[in-house]
Order: C-alpha cells, then structure tokens, then sequence
C-alpha cells in the first residue's frame, strides 16, 4: 500500500475513533506534551474581565435587574447597527420569537436610560470622527458643533433629577467626560476630579478617572496622570507615560518596574508578570532541560528579588510563590519550599493557596529522592489535584473546543496532573525501572479525564506499546510490585482499567514478537463488541494477511483469526506430508510478511509519519527531530525492520526445498505461483519461463485466486 | 476691404498680447518673489529671524504643515496614508500678534511632504482623490484654527518622487488642481528636484527647483553634499528648460556628516558636536550658491523668485545682509 494511502486511512481511523469515543469532536495538536503545559499561576483575573464590555453589561445588569440577562444588555448595547429609534428596538429585538429582556425593559421602564444610550452612541460617533487621524480640530468645525450640542443634551440630563436616577449619573459624567476629552478640554475635565470623587468606585468611574487622567498628561502634568493610572490599574496607560519619560526603549523588567513604582497592588501587574513568566519562561525540551539559547534571563528573578525586598506589596504571598516558582530554575529544593512556606506565612488568597500547593507537589515529585515516603506524598498530590479535578467535572464545563473544532480540556488540575506525572515521575520511573508503576501512573494520568486525545496518542499508550511485554502484562493483570499500595489502588478505583483496550495492545504486542500462542491468549481476552466498535474494524477485515490468500473470507477476519491461522500453519509445518508442510510455511511467511507491511494495523497502530506522529516528536518525548517511523524501527525490539530479512532468508531456504520437488509434485507449481507475491527472486528463471507468453500462462493458470497479482 | 480691417485687428490683438506677456514677463524679472522655509515642527520666530523676515521684504513663507506617511496595518486605520509631524503653531492670537506686531505681510505657503512609503501605499489603494480631499480639508482645518486662512492661496507638495512613483504623485498633483478651485486656493505647486529637471514637469501651476542636498552625504569621497556648482551643473545646463515656472531655492544651513573608520556613513548632526570616527563639516558656502545661481539664470529656465533653505536664526547668521540681498537679487 502507497503512503499516501496509509496516511488516509489513519486519518481515516482518528476520524472515527474520535466520533466513536464521543468527546473529540478533533485532535488537537498544541499541548505538545507536559513539558509544555504553564503552571504559573498568580492571578485569577481573567482576560474576559478585564473585558471593559462585559464589565459594563454587568454593572447595567447590578443597576436595573439580575432577571435582565448579560448577554441580552450587550445585544443591544454593542448592537453593530444601533439606531436611536424605539422602532427599530421593538423591530429588532423584542417583535421576535425570544425577546430580548433588557430592550423589553428600556421600553417599558428605561426611558431615560435609552436616551443615555442613544447620547452615548452619538458621542461614540463622534469621538470616532474626532480620533481620526486626518481630522484637526477647529472651534467652528462639524465636531465641535456637534459636540457641543450633546454636552448640553447631557448637561441637561444631568440637572434634571426626575430624567436622571443617580446610578444613571456616574454614566452621563462618563458620556460627559469622553466628549470633554475628545474636545481637549483638559482643564474642564480636570475640574471634574473633585465631582468624582465622593462617588463609588467602579468600573465607570475608573473610566472618568482615566480621562481625568488622561487630561493631565495632555496638560503636561505626566506625574499627576501616573499616579491615577496606577490608582485606577491602567498599566497600559502607565505604560505609554512611560515612553513620555525614556526615549530609549524599554524592557519587561523596565515596564514591571515602572508600573511597580505607581502602582505596586496594581491587578494588572501581576497579571502581566504571569504572561511574561508563562509567555517566555517554560520552554523545555526532552527531560525537561531548557535549551541553552532560551535559557531564561534573570530580569524577571531581579524583579520579584526586589518586590520582595522592599516589601510595598499587599499581597506579598503572591510574589513569594513567584520567587518559589522562578527558585525551580535553580534546582535548589530547599529555597523553593522556603519561598513557599515564607507565602503561606503572608496569608495568601485561595487561589493563591491552591497554586502554592500545586508548586509543593511539583517540587515534590521532582527534586526528592525515590524513596517510600515519595510516593506517600505522590499520592498525597495526585489525591489533591484528583479531588480538584473532579469538582470541576461535577460542577463546570471543562471541555472547551479551540481552534475552529479541537476539542481541549481546560482544566488547571488535569494539566497539572499531566505536567507532574508525565513529565516528572514517569521519566523518573523509568529510569529507575519501575515499569508497573510508570504504568499505572501513566494510564491513570490519560483516562481521568475521558478522550481529550483519542487513546493511541496519549504516553501511556507509548508506553504500553514500548516497554518490556512483561511489565506491560504484569500492569494489565495488576501482578507488577507494589499493585497492591494504596496510590496503586487509588488509581485503580479512580479509573478502572479498561480490560479489551489492553489486551488488544498485549495481543497486537504478541503478534509484533510473531509469539502467536500468546497472542491468541490475550486477543481471545478481547470482547467482539469492542473490536466492531473500532473504526479500523473494517479495515482489518479487508486487509486480514491469511484471509487475502481466497482461503477463507467467509471467516472472522480480526487479529485473533489471524494468529490462530499463524498457529496453525506453525503446527502444519512441522507436518510430515511435504506438501503440507511446504504450503503452511509459504502461508506462514506470506501472512508474516504482510502483517508487517501492507496488513500493518495487525501488528501496530500506527504508521508513516502521519499526525499521529507529530505530538511526540514535537513534545520531544523521542527526541527533538526522531521520526515515529525510525523511533520505531530503532526501538522495538519486536522485528519492524528485521521481518522482511528474515522473511527474505526462509524464502530462500524454501525456495531450494520447493524446487527440488516441482517435477514431482504439481501442486509445487501453485506453492510457487504464491510466493510471486513476494518478487521471488530469479523466480522466472527457475521455473524455466523465459518467455512472456509462458510466463503470463503460467501466473493465469496458478495465481488467479491471488488478489494482489495483477 | 474687410478682410484688411480684420488683418489689422488681430494684428493689434496680438501686439497687444506680445506686449502684455513681455511686460508681465519683465515685472516678474525685475522683482523676483523672495521666500523662506520654514521646516521645523514647532512654529516660533525669534527677533532675528523676524528682522531677516523685514529686512529682506520676505513675501513668501513656505511652511511644512505636516508630512504624509505610509498607514500601516497595525495602526487601526483604513488610511494608505495618514498625516505625521503636524506643525504646532503658537495659538491664533500669538500667532496673530507675531505678525502684527512686526508689521509682518506674507504669504503662507502650508507644504506637505509626502513621502515614498506613502505613495507607494497611495499606489496600492489607489484612493487618489480621497487623499487629496483628506489633505485639503487638514490643511484647511489648520489655518481657520490658526487664523492663517486670509494668508494662504497657494500649497506646495514635496516629494521626491522617481519614475517609478511619477505616475502615481502626478495623479495626487492632478487631482489637487482640479480640487483647488472648490477650497479658494489658487496655486498648487511642487518641488522639482534637480535630478527630476530632465523628465515631464508635473501637472501643477509652479514648481520650486530645489538647489540643495545635491549630493551624496553617504560618500565619504564627496566635496560638500549641500551644493556644489560641480553637481548641479550635472544636471543644469545653460540649455536647460523646464515647462514650468520655477522658483530657485538656495540653502544655508550646515551640517556634520560622520563615518566609521571604514568611510562608512554613520550620521548627520546638525549640532556639530564631535563624535569618534571620521567626519565632515558641510556648509552652504555663500559663494557656491551664487555661482551657481548664475548657472540657473544663465540658462532657459523661467525662474520667477527665489527661496532660502531654511528659517533659522543660526543659519541666517552666517550671511551678511548683501549676500543674502544677493541671493534674492
């Protein structure tokens, strides 16, 4: 079979499996293995919160009504064709079959608030006008006409108390104060300052604040402007002031300083600390060592040294789990677990707490010696984060579809489970030689979570495809040392071991070793229901290496017929009828062969360098560049690449064997025609055909029931 | 009969018109227009520059508004070009003031500098018209807002534009011509570059020949890249004609120009300070300008004023009264 078709037909299965295993609606291929999964974790706003749309509908929803839905108030809010017309509101969104509840509302009771709207959609134009590049300002122009007109609309909103309820008020300053900005009206606006100021803080007046601010940067009182841009978390802002002060350009430590020095408690500092850490930081490759060139800079180390020294935070505990995390780095165990213990000190936020203890995990797993007390509090960890785990299954979504139709799973602790197990401990299994356990470990890490990825891509199928058959035996039968300790038995009972899936991959493992009476074993284990429920069901009937030959189609044509005809024809060439044995060793070598090469869903699940391969090449789980194809043929010790020598040299010896007897048997010639098959070599001329004729006569007459001699 | 009666008419007709032109042509020769630059981003006369201003009965004051650069994608602009270095005048009253007061009389000349990145994206969009309109309306925006409106009947578009933009700067220059006439602004004109004489004029009522910046400064081997008559007459000769009026500009500014021990350019600095490597200093030497404005007179250019390169106190200083009265001569 071409490669090109091979390939089709795995995508062929990963299609199918995927729609067999329900979840993955696609396979994603960006979480290229743990090494690469962030665990930084410092702040819980989300990038949806710093969202200023939502923050806005929420406070309309807090003012009018929580019936109101969110998603209704922005509807109409952000509408792309709004118009100012209680027409059009009707029209468009509540003449329909689910009407919206917040435009039902501003027609029924939001009079005022609609007229607010529709202002501040003018203003909204306008500023629009004014923003443009090419405009410039005049005192006479359109702009400032029009300008002027809404201010006074809005001024006179404002007087009146019986148009204007206060929460509506903090919202026509704000309309008030982008037209004032927009005009550069700086001196009025900065005026403003005393108005606010007795007012609650909120979303909408850290927005006046902004432009208060804004206006005295135009003014030229920059300090002034930093030191409410800070107050109000404006980083970016800050950030921009910052260009007014250094025509120089300027670094990350340069902007974390600089933000640090206005507003030390300032959410976005820390959040923008995360992306930089998990942006930047955790590139890793094979074993987890970073490569030399991305080696990680101190700058950010520096800054987390100093916000430590100095001691301005509130939230100290956060920046000591910060050095905890960039202490990882240094391999020095101690000053983690001193950073981590200096933070709980601090009394740190919940969420700060859970990403100390993920970090103490993490440490854990990877710096203390492999001892009993390890897995105690492996298993400690795996409880923890499992419990974590399983709370968020209960009571969230934790599947999330990505990138047009991948389908990932967002979840903190899974990655985490994913990070510490596959990439700490499983590594350092095996090297220490604790298949069973890697194992159990493994699967438990790749099905907690059902089908993120389909099951033949995950580590721990690599690694039962890989590791020595009898530590893959031992795991799926639960003999390896230390089945029966407690972490063990957890990771059973979590996820039980899915019995048909295993002993198909033991049973296929067999079939790769030609071990065909332990293949049989295990591929007997292995229920029907499962196998027809397998895309590859199909596949492996039609491309089955003994049912091609026309000797049986009418069989079951699966793994396990397949090693029971190899068993077969094993006993028929120990037969003492020559022919017998001849023809069940020309079948045997046939069907071995073919098992390796064009049947090749027998023997493995995977071939070519097709997507399936990419992830691990890409997570550097076989080195950086390791093809999956070569890693194989290298690797497994189970004949890949040795069956066809092997089946080359038998040929030969059969070939002398089954030529001695061509005169005396003519069922030799059909023995011969078979084996045609394989390009016998010099077969034409053994046979005496020198001629095309006799040739063609001959396959025609012996060959017919050959599917693949054409 | 009759035919002898409309002989003489039109041969009346047409002395008339020869005598019209030749006087037109004779006025235009004897007082030459005399303008200056004003290239800075920061609008302000200093009591020198305003006496060079009196003195020297300077009608002219070309100034560069603002330039017009490329819009790139991450701006957030639909644009192909957008204004940058818009000029920052003095407010309406100061400015106003400044003129008063010193009994001031010019004509303000806005100057747009449009660069090469920027046609090249005009190029690609091909929303000519909507440019110029976007030009016209900044330009006019800033001269209400500045008061500067009753001042300015002419614009100038600078552009170094080469055979493979002309195409496109001479749409803008067209499409300018035909907009002019809706916004009361009588004259367009353009810079000419020397190296530009040679090819068709663009479509525009006048153009400023610009005697400056003739050669190379990258070259380490180069006399002096303000103005050589060496370079110029490469290009000029007494031959020489142009299908458009011109105005002559003249510089007066210097500069240092650095290298790297290699002779390779490092940078220009106009503030002379001393800098490791290989330097040299580059002035406009009075009498290089007027050799070679010799050179423009002599040959069949139609020149019709002449301008100084640029509004600056240290620069003017170089230049006794004559040599300036000179220039302008």
């Amino acid at each position: 079979m071409k490669k090109s078709a091979i390939f089709i037909v795995s995508c062929v299965i990963a299609i199918f499996v995927g729609s067999i295993y329900g979840r993955a609606c696609g396979w994603c291929p960006d979480d290229q293995g743990p090494y690469n999964i962030k665990m930084f974790r410092l702040s819980n706003i989300k990038l949806e919160d710093l969202d200023a749309q939502l923050e806005n509908c929420r406070l309309w929803q807090k003012n009018i009504s929580q019936d109101i839905p969110i998603d209704d108030i922005k509807e109409v809010i952000y509408s792309s064709n709004f118009a100012c017309s209680t027409k059009w509101l009707r029209k468009k969104y509540v003449n329909r079959s689910n009407p919206n509840k917040f435009a039902k509302w501003l027609l029924e009771e939001g009079a005022s608030a609609w007229q607010l709207l529709c202002y501040a959609k003018r203003s909204e134009a306008i500023c629009k006008r004014l923003a443009d590049p090419w405009y410039f300002p005049y005192e006479e122009d359109e702009e400032h006409q029009l300008m002027g007109a809404l201010i006074s609309e809005l001024t006179g909103m404002m007087s009146d108390d019986k148009k204007c309820a206060p929460w509506l008020k903090e919202r026509v300053y704000l309309q008030m104060s982008r037209c004032l900005f927009h005009l550069r009206d700086y001196q009025t606006l900065i005026l403003w300052k005393n108005e606010i100021s007795y007012m609650e803080e909120n979303f909408l007046i850290r927005q006046i604040e902004g432009y208060v601010a804004g206006a005295y940067y135009h003014s030229g009182d920059v300090e002034k402007a930093k030191e409410m841009y800070g107050e109000i978390g404006d980083y970016n802002s800050l950030i921009y002031c910052l260009k007014y002060d250094s025509t120089k350009g300027f670094s990350r430590k340069d902007k974390l300083e600089y933000i640090y020095t206005y507003a030390p408690d300032c959410n976005a500092l820390v959040k923008l600390f995360e992306l930089y850490v998990n942006g930047e930081y955790e590139i890793y490759t094979y074993e987890g060592k970073r490569y030399e060139q991305d080696a990680p800079q101190n700058d950010l180390s520096d800054f987390v040294n100093k916000v430590i020294k100095e001691k301005k935070c509130k939230d100290m505990a956060s920046w000591y789990y910060a050095a905890a995390f960039l202490a990882l780095d240094s391999g020095n165990y101690s000053r983690v677990m001193k950073y981590i213990s200096l933070a709980r000190s601090c009394g740190p936020s919940e969420y700060v707490e859970e990403s100390l203890r993920v970090l103490e995990i993490f440490a854990n797993a990877k710096f203390l010696p492999l001892v009993k007390d390890y897995e105690d509090k492996l298993f400690s960890g795996i409880r923890y984060l499992n419990s974590w785990l399983k709370r968020e299954i209960e009571t969230g979504e934790i599947y999330k579809c990505e990138y047009y139709w991948y389908v990932k799973v967002h979840s903190y602790p899974y990655k985490m489970i994913r990070k510490i197990v596959e990439g700490v401990v499983c590594p350092r299994y095996l090297k220490a030689g604790t298949s069973g356990r890697l194992l159990a470990l493994a699967y438990y890490t790749n099905h907690i979570v059902p089908s993120e990825d389909l099951p033949w891509q995950s580590y721990s199928f690599y690694y039962l495809d890989t590791m020595p058959i009898d530590d893959v035996v031992a795991f799926v039968e639960s003999r390896y040392p230390g089945a029966n300790l407690p972490l063990y038995k957890f990771l059973r009972s979590e996820v039980p071991l899915q019995k048909d899936y295993l002993y198909d991959i033991v049973g296929t493992r067999y079939l790769r070793l030609l071990d065909y009476p332990k293949a049989v074993k295990y591929l007997s284990k292995v229920s029907p229901q499962y196998e027809k429920q397998l895309n590859c069901w199909s596949y492996l009937n039609e491309y089955c290496p003994v049912v091609r030959d026309g000797n049986g189609s009418e069989h079951l044509a699966n793994k396990l017929y397949f090693a029971q005809q190899m068993c077969k024809f094993e006993k028929e060439a120990t037969s003492t009828d020559i022919f017998v044995s001849l023809r069940a060793k020309v079948m045997y070598l046939k069907a071995l062969r073919l098992s390796f090469t064009d049947s090749w869903a027998y023997t493995r699940y995977s071939d070519s360098s097709g997507s399936d391969s990419e992830t691990f090449r890409w997570a550097g789980f076989y080195g950086e560049y390791g093809e999956y194809d070569a890693w194989y043929s290298e690797n497994i010790p189970e004949h890949s690449k040795k069956v066809p020598e092997y089946v080359k040299e038998r040929i030969a010896e059969l070939d002398n064997e089954i030529y001695l007897l061509r005169k005396e048997n003519k069922d030799v010639k059909y023995l011969l025609s078979s084996c045609h098959y394989w390009r016998w070599p010099d077969l034409y001329e053994k046979q005496g055909l020198k001629t095309r004729e006799e040739r063609e006569e001959y396959y025609r007459a012996h060959c017919d029931s050959s599917q693949d001699w054409k | 009969m009759r035919i002898i009666r409309n002989l003489f008419v039109a041969l009346w007709a047409a002395a008339l018109v020869a005598c019209n032109c030749q006087s037109f042509k004779s006025q235009e020769q004897e007082t030459p227009s005399r303008g200056v630059y004003y290239w800075k981003t920061t609008f302000s006369l200093n009591e020198e520059e305003i006496a060079f201003l009196k003195t020297h009965e300077i009608s002219d004051l070309y100034i560069r508004y603002f330039d017009v650069v490329r819009c790139g994608s991450e701006s957030g602009f639909s644009y192909c070009a957008i204004p940058n270095a818009t000029i920052k005048f003095p407010p309406k009253e100061k400015l106003d003031s400044i003129f008063t007061a010193n009994d001031l009389h010019l004509r303000v000349i806005p100057t747009v500098y449009i660069t090469c990145d920027a046609l090249s994206s005009i190029r690609l969009c091909g929303r000519v018209n909507e440019m110029c309109d976007k030009i016209f309306k900044r330009i006019d925006a800033m001269n209400k807002h500045y008061g500067l409106s009753d001042c300015v009947d002419e614009i100038q578009l600078d552009c170094d534009w080469t055979e493979y933009y002309r195409d496109t700067y001479f749409s803008i220059c067209k499409a300018f011509m035909t907009h002019r006439h809706s916004t009361g602004i009588k004259t367009i004109s353009s810079t000419i570059r020397l190296h530009q004489l040679k090819g068709t004029p663009p479509p525009v009522n006048c153009g400023v020949l610009m005697l400056y910046n003739t050669g190379d400064f990258r070259d380490w081997g180069a006399d002096n890249s303000i103005l050589t008559y060496k370079d110029v007459s490469k290009y000029l000769k007494q031959s020489s004609t142009y299908r458009l009026p011109l105005k002559a500009a003249y510089p007066n500014y210097s500069w240092t120009v650095y290298y790297d021990d290699n002779e390779q350019f490092c940078c220009l600095s106009t503030s002379g300070t001393k800098k490791t490597g290989k330097y040299r200093y580059e002035t406009s030497k009075y009498s290089e300008i007027i050799n070679v404005k010799k050179l423009v007179e002599s040959s069949n250019l139609n020149i019709t004023g002449n301008i100084i390169y640029h509004l600056d106190s240290k620069n003017i200083k170089k230049y006794t009264d004559e040599e300036i009265s000179n220039i302008y001569r």
